[in-house]
């Protein structure tokens, strides 16, 4: 089901109203500085298409950065649950039920997921089948984690052998060890990204240089 | 004052005397060292210290249980084994547990919890070491897959060091070399900067990029600083 642009705001945990006070502001601010523009210090219509132009890209980055958040948020949900489910593995491993790992888990869980992990236990209640697990896998929006919990669900429909444990195990092994190394490759990436930084510099720098060179000649031409 | 602000201190200086060399202003140079400065204690330096003081937490702890575990097997007794790791560990750690004299094996195990060892994987640990206590057992083979999420932890930590200590280097080498440009053509283009100096436009931009410097060098720090360790910063940013 499509959720409301408002529900989407509050599900990131900020406020509605401040969001959209803080938007008008932005447009109110723009719209009033082109047409300041317009009345005092350039007469072209081009004053309206650019400022037509910035209060469209304003608000797009405004609002564009909300599915940024969501994103974001996302990946630490999926963050969380791959080391909560080492923790459930430790506990499986120490002689625990399934449900009763699940539970323990809750002690080192996040809100999100406190929820989340007491909602299926709930579910598990009155439903035996596969359903509270793949409702649970299908806030993640992964299908590893789907596999993964259909890998628990089968750990609990045979009753919690070892020969299931192991295979629950050996996917999870692969999974941590992957996600072990996105975690590493995801912060070299970020760094990478500032290497720019100082070539801006470089180039700012530059810039000034260049400029300088021009008002010298300039002068010159102007003396001459 | 520890190394890292003597580090940023010096850096602090080298960038104004740059600064001063290219504008020949004194009062720019004053206002980017003042700057720069505020950077430093602000900014930088608790980033820094904050996060060296996490990953050698964390190296700590990781010590700690592997050795904790491995003495545990042979020693088969707490106390025991809690001695011999305490002998293996840095001389801060040995003053805390001397600290701790009036309380018992299990208590001091569960203290480390509240402030050294603030890690998931240790409240992990002794949820380990009390099922150990109540059912016995083979201590190595209950907490194989808590040591394996120790090593995964550790090479993370080690991982995000070396990445940080490589891009300060990359990083700290291409400011300088875009700098060098500003004191070479200062030299070697003498007249040129006699005329220029003096300009208010050279000035202010001067000013703009020594701020876009540190406002970039704050970025590099805030970027190599980030760790995800559970349990330091309990569910800081999660929802």
């Amino acid at each position: 089901m499509k959720r409301s642009f408002k529900d989407r705001v509050t599900a990131l945990g900020l406020s509605y109203q401040k969001e959209m006070a803080f938007l008008i502001i932005i447009n109110f601010i723009l719209l009033i500085g082109t047409a300041a523009i317009y009345l005092f210090l350039l007469k072209k219509i081009i004053v309206f298409i650019i400022g037509a132009a910035l209060l469209l890209g304003a608000n797009y980055l405004y609002v564009s950065r909300y599915s940024a958040m969501e994103r974001n948020v996302k990946k630490e949900h999926l963050d969380e649950l791959i080391s909560l489910l080492s923790y459930f593995e430790l506990f499986i491993s120490n002689g625990n039920n399934v449900y009763n790992s699940f539970k323990l888990l809750i002690p080192y869980s996040s809100i999100f997921m406190e929820d989340a992990v007491t909602s299926m236990l709930n579910q598990i209640d009155s439903d035996k089948t596969v359903g509270p697990f793949i409702t649970f896998a299908s806030k993640f929006d992964n299908h590893v984690i789907e596999s993964l919990m259909l890998s628990i669900y089968q750990m609990v429909d045979n009753g919690e052998n070892s020969g299931q444990f192991d295979e629950f195990s050996v996917l999870f092994s692969t999974i941590s060890k992957e996600h072990q190394t996105h975690l590493i490759e995801q912060k070299k990436n970020k760094l990478d990204t500032l290497d720019s930084l100082p070539l801006f510099g470089a180039g700012a720098i530059t810039i000034v240089l260049a400029m300088s060179i021009l008002t010298i000649v300039g002068d010159l031409i102007d003396v001459l | 004052m520890n190394k890292t602000h003597v580090i940023f201190i010096v850096i602090s200086v080298i960038t104004s005397a740059i600064i001063f060399i290219a504008s020949e202003n004194i009062f720019l140079t004053a206002a980017v060292l003042v700057a720069f400065l505020l950077f430093t204690f602000v900014a930088y330096v608790p980033n820094i210290v904050k996060f060296s003081k996490v990953t050698k937490r964390f190296h700590e702890c990781y010590h700690f249980i592997s050795n904790f575990v491995i003495s545990l097997s042979i020693k088969k007794v707490i106390a025991l084994s809690l001695e011999n790791t305490t002998l293996s560990m840095n001389s801060e750690f040995v003053d805390m547990m001397s600290s701790l004299e009036n309380m018992n094996d299990m208590e001091k195990l569960r203290y480390l919890n509240t402030d050294y060892f603030p890690f998931h994987i240790y409240r992990l640990f002794l949820q380990v070491i009390d099922l150990y206590l109540e059912e016995g057992g083979d201590i190595l083979e209950s907490t194989k897959y808590l040591l394996e999420q120790c090593r995964y932890g550790e090479e993370y930590v080690t991982s995000s060091i070396n990445l940080a200590n490589r891009k300060y280097v990359n990083f700290g080498t291409l400011w300088a070399i875009s700098l060098s440009i500003l004191v070479l053509l200062r030299f070697t283009l003498t007249d040129f900067y006699s005329y220029i100096k003096n300009q208010l436009i050279f000035i202010v931009s001067l000013g703009v990029i020594s701020l876009f410097l540190m406002v970039s060098i704050f970025l590099l720090i805030r970027e190599a600083t980030k760790i995800k360790i559970k349990g330091y910063d309990e569910h800081e940013k999660i929802i």
